[in-house]
């Protein structure tokens, strides 16, 4: 196949659900598929069945006991065609989520400065909801 | 401001929201991209405990769909009771491996039972025939 003509795979691992949702739906809709995870078993388990990924947005802290920082070395060794991009924080990820955007196949009038501010107004929403709890 | 925005965004998407809570990545994964790719816009959740924040934190959930069997402390029927009693209007689809379970799901227009193994065609005509009931009058 034409890899101009695919549509490019990125795979956020990231273990907050509200970051995760808000950097994946940002990537969506820059014209990407972009595949779930929050740990490193889910990166292997894509990999191992023989599943393309481009792009792997991967967070520092990670579910299970594998970090990010283990998962970028091993991938780089091992599957060299994939791009590792090592994230920290909100606005780090939404930073790099944005740069990934300027190349992706539909442009979207958002900043990453808008992206992390989603994810921080739906954390103040959470710390609302747990005060109420 | 900033939550003004965000609801504004929230609303302008028309798709129905489904938010997936399974624990096992590989049904997440193919259940999620079927669903999306069927027009649904997909959120994925890992625990009973981020479908909560979930709900809490953003202003639309159609439907959550849900193993009864999840990893930690809440499962899928407490889960469901949750939705219950504070977002009532969500509706509920649970799923589970053991057909027994179906017979602690809650009866109503707007709560469904699916047994596992389940073909993704038939759980998108079961999200659909759910969200129509929810929206009819």
């Amino acid at each position: 196949m034409n890899k101009n003509t695919e549509q490019q795979v990125v795979m956020v691992v990231e273990p907050d659900v509200l970051v995760r949702m808000v950097v994946a739906d940002h990537l969506r809709e820059c014209g990407y598929k972009v595949i779930e995870g929050v740990a490193a078993a889910d990166v292997w388990a894509v990999l191992q069945i023989g599943d393309h990924i481009d792009v792997l947005l991967v967070d520092l802290d990670l579910a299970g006991d594998v970090d990010g920082f283990t998962v970028a070395t091993r991938i780089r060794q091992t599957y060299a065609d994939v791009d590792v991009i090592l994230t920290s924080g909100i606005s780090d990820a939404a930073d790099k989520a944005q740069d990934l955007c300027e190349d992706g196949a539909l442009k979207k009038p958002y900043q990453a400065k808008d992206v992390a501010a989603r994810i921080k107004t739906l954390q103040a929403r959470r710390r609302v909801s747990k005060n109420k709890a | 401001m900033e939550a003004v925005a965000t609801a504004q965004q929230e609303s302008v998407d028309r798709r129905k929201v489904v938010l997936l809570v399974e624990d096992e990545f590989r049904i997440r994964w193919t259940t999620s991209e079927y669903l999306r790719d069927a027009g649904f816009r997909v959120i994925e959740a890992t625990s009973a405990y981020e479908a909560i924040e979930v709900i809490s934190c953003l202003t639309r959930v159609d439907i959550v769909f849900c193993d009864v069997n999840l990893n930690g402390e809440i499962n899928g029927h407490l889960l469901a009771r949750w939705v219950a009693k504070y977002h009532p209007d969500v509706a509920m689809l649970l799923t589970s491996g053991d057909p027994s379970a179906s017979a602690l799901v809650a009866t109503g227009r707007t709560r469904g039972f699916v047994p596992k193994p389940y073909l993704l065609a038939d759980l998108q005509l079961q999200l659909e025939e759910m969200l129509e009931r929810r929206y009819s009058k």
